[in-house]
């Protein structure tokens, strides 16, 4: 094998028929987000998650379609994997967000006052995607916190574009009244 | 806070981002390797499994197969005088070996894949184009399996012409001491319509080492055969009714499977693979597929 590196149908198509080393390259190449998806909807358990779903996937490839982009496809084994575990789960463990050096993940903030604000709201509205239920919680998930595109959300939650889009925006009007209720508890 | 905050969408999917690109998410640095030994070392029994059904004893297939709509062939019918066989008898594979009995994941209704990926039936993409259960059973195929299940069972590389795609499923079947891949094809636009439902073509492969011997069947005098030449090498353009194709192992034994479609069939070897093609497709069109298959 030469020149320049393979897509991964070709890997796919070598993994199908068996190649180990193949499919250790495709794993390299999509574990990132596939942990990230993972852990937007599983938290901890991302990594287990992750790694049961690169197994399954690779015993699946037989009915994978050669041509069929892979990434969605496993996005979406990945993404049933974590609910599965999240379901199962004894503790729900709450997503961490990490202590982001100043002026780097925040937009630029004046104040230290805004910074606080900022960060204030951010917290707010995890706790509130953590009160979605559970389907609202996985579309905002993938499409937000995961950053993935709303086509690659609907092939990870197996459902069309236009679910995908009607979900989202009642998510953020649940959103939006959990603020608020929140808000309004606080200030009275 | 002072008023009520009360965020647009734009806003809250801004935030939501923001958030996103703060997330404490684990590497996962060590899973190519951890993913790779699983794949490597564990047996499929780590998903759901169902055992092969493969208690049923041979059978006697000189009888003909039920609902193949062959009848019995007749038992002294000689080969064709004019045929000599030249190639050499290549040493059959381990067949026999791929016979022994292992656990295979074979989850052959949507539902069962469903539940194995542990997802709701309805989210999973499957091939629907896999041909309705009673032609299954009327044509006799046999069990459906994977490629990869197929290719182990049969101790064969399982190949398929690439123009046609990959097909909508697999079965394999025993004869005697042989075992029978059998690929199917729905009719579509390159492929004209069979009588059988949801079957435009087959393409039944199996390790023989020897070139196959043609049993007409007398009754049906409309069956021709004709010698042709495929990817250079011996093949056989077999037209009209249903018939029965008779392989002979090494070992001398006879094995006779019936053809399954009111088509046409071409017949060749490659490798110590015996095809065997059948549609209802002219001999250029058969001819140009078998070139694929290598």
């Amino acid at each position: 094998m030469e020149g320049r590196p393979l897509d991964d149908g070709a890997l796919a198509e070598l993994a199908r028929n068996g190649d180990v080393d193949a499919y250790t390259e495709l794993v390299t190449r999509h574990r990132g987000l596939a942990v990230r998806v993972a852990y937007v909807i599983a938290g901890d358990d991302a990594e287990d998650a992750a790694q049961e779903a690169f197994v399954k996937a690779y015993r699946a490839l037989a009915r994978f379609r050669p041509g069929a982009p892979f990434r969605p496809w496993l996005l979406h084994i990945v993404a049933n994997e974590a609910r599965n575990r999240r379901r199962s789960a004894a503790r729900r463990a709450d997503l961490a967000v990490r202590a982001a050096p100043p002026g780097t993940s925040a937009p630029a903030s004046p104040s230290a006052e805004d910074d606080a604000l900022h960060q204030q709201r951010r917290e707010a509205v995890l706790r509130a995607v953590a009160a979605l239920d559970e389907r609202d919680r996985m579309v905002v998930a993938c499409r937000y916190l995961a950053g993935l595109s709303e086509a690659e959300t609907a092939a990870a939650l197996g459902c069309r574009p236009g679910t995908v889009k009607s979900r989202l925006s009642r998510a953020m009007a649940r959103l939006r009244r959990q603020l608020a209720a929140e808000q309004e508890v606080a200030g009275a | 806070m002072p008023e009520t905050w009360t965020p647009t969408d734009r806003e809250l999917a801004a935030l939501l981002e923001d958030i996103g690109g703060s997330l404490a998410v684990p590497a996962g640095a060590g899973l190519p390797a951890l993913v790779r030994e699983r794949i490597v070392t564990e047996p499929e029994g780590v998903v759901p499994l169902r055992r092969l059904a493969d208690a049923q004893a041979p059978a006697d297939f000189r009888a003909g197969r039920p609902g193949s709509g062959c009848p019995a062939r007749e038992k002294d019918t000689a080969l064709p005088a004019s045929r000599a066989w030249r190639r050499a008898v290549v040493a059959a594979a381990a067949v026999v070996a791929v016979l022994a009995a292992t656990l295979v994941a074979s989850p052959a209704t949507r539902e069962a894949v469903a539940d194995w990926l542990g997802i709701g039936a309805v989210e999973i993409e499957l091939s629907d184009r896999r041909p309705p259960a009673e032609t299954v059973a009327a044509l006799d195929l046999g069990q459906e399996a994977t490629v990869a299940e197929a290719s182990r069972r049969a101790g064969v590389p399982v190949r398929w012409p690439a123009s046609l795609g990959p097909p909508a499923a697999v079965y394999t079947r025993t004869i005697g001491p042989v075992r029978e891949v059998t690929l199917v094809w729905p009719p579509g636009q390159s492929l004209p319509a069979t009588p059988a439902p949801g079957v435009g073509l087959l393409l039944t492969e199996l390790r023989s080492g020897v070139h196959p011997a043609i049993v007409k069947q007398v009754v049906v005098a409309a069956t021709q055969i004709r010698p042709v030449a495929v990817n250079g090498g011996d093949g056989w353009w077999i037209s009209g009714a249903p018939h029965t194709v008779t392989y002979v192992t090494p070992g001398g034994r006879e094995v006779s499977t019936a053809t399954r479609l009111a088509g046409n069939v071409l017949l060749w070897e490659r490798a110590g693979i015996t095809y065997r093609l059948e549609s209802a497709l002219g001999l250029a069109d058969a001819l140009r597929l078998a070139a694929e298959v290598r």
